[in-house]
């Protein structure tokens, strides 16, 4: 017995990515953010995606080339403010961004991957990032419900990785 | 950067004591790292998923993938710890930070902050900001008393989006350091050269001077 190899060439590992699929995309600024696999999203022209990822990096670098393409329709991200390009693409309204706070968005991705609905908090009370949201009475306190965020398919850089996936 | 700005973040280092966990938001907060000593007990925690922030490093000797929040080449100590961002914010939301000092485009008199959002012209969003301004167990704001244009950061309340509300305790700024208590602003020392009058003056809310001598802060 032996696990299976699931190593495939990169324009074949990435094939399949249609038309208004959601990407998650790993990294925090330049660190874990897989350029290799963004820049062959970009080249099979998928259109329309909804990427969450923590940040919009920065020009000329990582998915500032999907956005700079007009590939993206809606970011979710906690924080854009090095990429100057994203944030005006979202004033001009040619994309839509939904702001999370950094912790929140993890935990969402989280829920999602571990297969719950969403999560309660208390995180952005009193401020507009709640605004619209359901809230649950719980031991006097109405808390936020912070849905669970799925994707098609996520995009990670890792520095090695074995034919199973194992990844460092 | 001026010596008013250099003399405010020198200040600021002194509210570190030893034994915290403290994160230093992105911006001048960030800057503080330089003025504690090389030995000074501390345990510096950044949001992308270090505690034990060891000094910054230079682009040549820097691991490119070691990075703080604000995207700087920094390095480790001994004991540092690793982890990702859902356990980073754990950290954050469960009441372990002792102490977060933030940036601020506008701070108000009942311990408002703003800092995530100009609507319609600079919009950053708020990366881990809200979860730091909500839950660190004390909130320190560093700032510019005014802004660009002349006009008062601090103010009765905030014109701009809010992080969190109700949350800092204290400002430290180019020309005071300022307590917000459950009175409003209160002036608790004085930049080198500058009157109590002046403070006041810069202060578009009412700013409460206690009727006792008022310390003067020289930086370093």
């Amino acid at each position: 017995m032996r696990l299976p190899d699931k190593s495939a060439a990169l324009a074949e590992a990435m094939a399949g990515i249609e038309d208004g699929a959601t990407i998650m995309v790993g990294g925090f600024g330049v660190p874990g953010t897989p350029f290799t696999l963004i820049r062959e999203l970009l080249r099979q022209g998928a259109r329309e995606l909804t990427v969450i990822k923590n940040d919009a990096n920065e020009p000329d670098m990582g998915i500032d080339h999907l956005l700079a393409s007009g590939r993206v329709a809606r970011l979710v991200a906690s924080h854009i403010g090095l990429n100057p390009r994203a944030i005006a693409m979202m004033n001009a309204g040619e994309i839509e961004v939904e702001f999370c706070a950094q912790g929140i968005l993890a935990e969402r991705i989280r829920a999602g991957g571990a297969g719950l609905a969403a999560i309660l908090t208390d995180i952005g009370d009193g401020t507009e990032l709640a605004d619209g949201k359901p809230r649950v009475e719980l031991d006097g306190r109405a808390l936020i419900v912070e849905t669970a965020l799925r994707a098609d398919v996520a995009l990670i850089h890792a520095d090695r990785a074995d034919t199973f996936g194992n990844l460092a | 950067m001026s010596d008013a700005k250099a003399r405010m973040i020198a200040r600021a280092a002194r509210e570190i004591a030893p034994g915290m966990v403290v994160n230093l938001g992105i911006g001048l907060p960030t800057k503080v790292v330089d003025h504690l000593a090389a030995d000074f007990p501390v345990c510096l925690h950044t949001e992308n998923g270090l505690t034990g922030i060891g000094p910054t490093c230079p682009p040549d000797t820097a691991d490119r993938n070691l990075i703080d929040a604000g995207g700087a080449y920094v390095s480790t100590l001994p004991g540092s710890a690793f982890f990702d961002s859902a356990v980073s914010f754990a950290l954050v939301r469960s009441g372990r930070l002792d102490l977060t000092m933030l940036g601020a485009f506008e701070v108000s008199q009942t311990g408002d902050l703003a800092n995530w959002k100009i609507p319609g012209k600079f919009s950053p969003g708020a990366g881990g900001g809200i979860e730091l301004a909500q839950k660190a167990r004390r909130v320190v704001v560093l700032t510019a008393h005014v802004d660009r244009a002349g006009n008062s950061k601090l103010k009765t309340a905030c014109t701009l989006p809010p992080t969190a509300r109700g949350r800092v305790a204290r400002v430290f700024t180019d020309m005071a350091v300022i307590d917000v208590g459950p009175e409003g602003f209160v002036l608790r020392e004085l930049a080198r050269g500058v009157g109590a009058a002046e403070v006041a003056e810069a202060t578009a809310a009412p700013l409460a001077v206690p009727d006792t001598d008022i310390p003067t802060f020289q930086g370093r």
